[in-house]
């Protein structure tokens, strides 16, 4: 093999190592392309799960929604003020698993004139956004309007500005 | 040398075809597609006070589904073994609600809710 014919073999077996580093990262780029679009394709507006898990916390009496004690009639959309307890939430309503719960929706619920808040087991104080629902409430002093405000804390992690929306579809007046 | 750079152009077609391949026949974006549904759909029943009914307007033939009191699971009916990649979807129901079922080789399913227990069927 002459000088030329040296050279030209290194000359080649740099331009490979280069041009198979780039190939490489060429098809990597493809097939995260595609991975990010199938994610994308298969991705449900948080919102939407939040909306329909939360209809549970006004509506049903294994919840905080009133239940007349003689004739069992279930009020929905009227909260019953002495179960609106994290206990309650959690033993009879809605919890999460204790080690991969955070992985899923989490809850705070606020009732914003009366000034009480409970959590689910897994709520880390990590909104996204908010739900708002008008509701009654029902305590010793009879039944009273407030705004039931629904803080909902996606998988974490989860990387997207905090909003505040006004999504509520079932109020009651 | 030519040749060895022809093999490497081939061979970085044939990566790219075969991603591409796999991804055109992948059946994670339906499973995942019927998994989110129907956990919407439980989750409206649990928080609909009383019993109802659903009908889930999707043919679902060529899946099975199944239900349990944690999470639902769809796997795609394979002609050997089972499916190596189900999809999972966790559920959380109220106390002293449970839910069960099953479908598979079917086309329809209902969802009815009857007295706190939450059942996946073929409907009739």
């Amino acid at each position: 093999m002459n000088k030329k014919a040296q050279f030209e073999v290194a000359r080649k077996s740099i331009y490979w190592m280069i041009a198979g580093f780039v190939i490489t990262l060429v098809v990597i780029g493809f097939v995260l392309i595609i991975v990010n679009y199938r994610n994308a394709l298969t991705e449900f507006p948080p919102e939407l799960n939040a909306e329909f898990i939360s209809l549970r916390f006004t509506n049903i009496p294994e919840c905080f929604a009133y239940q007349d004690a003689e004739t069992k009639r279930v009020y929905p959309g009227i909260i019953d003020l002495e179960k609106f307890t994290t206990e309650r939430m959690e033993q009879s309503c809605y919890k999460t698993d204790p080690e991969k719960g955070h992985g899923t929706f989490n809850f705070e619920l606020e009732l914003r004139d009366k000034g009480v808040a409970i959590k689910t087991n897994n709520y880390f104080n990590a909104p996204v956004f908010t739900l708002r629902r008008n509701v009654f409430v029902k305590d010793a002093n009879g039944i009273s309007k407030d705004e039931l405000l629904i803080h909902t804390q996606v998988a974490i992690p989860y990387f997207r500005d905090y909003e505040d929306r006004d999504l509520s579809i079932v109020g009651t007046n | 040398m030519v040749i060895f750079e022809i093999l490497a152009v081939i061979l970085v077609i044939f990566v790219t075809f075969s991603v591409a391949t796999e991804f055109a026949g992948s059946t994670n974006t339906q499973k995942t597609f019927f998994a989110e549904d129907i956990r919407m759909m439980i989750n409206t029943l649990i928080g609909t006070p009383g019993d109802a009914s659903i009908e889930y307007p999707q043919d679902i033939s060529g899946y099975t589904l199944l239900l349990n009191s944690e999470e639902i699971i769809v796997l795609e009916d394979v002609k050997e073994g089972t499916d190596e990649f189900p999809v999972h979807r966790y559920i959380s129901l109220p106390y002293d609600h449970s839910a069960s079922g099953s479908v598979t080789k079917t086309d329809t399913l209902c969802i009815e809710k009857q007295y706190k227990r939450i059942t996946l069927k073929p409907c009739t």
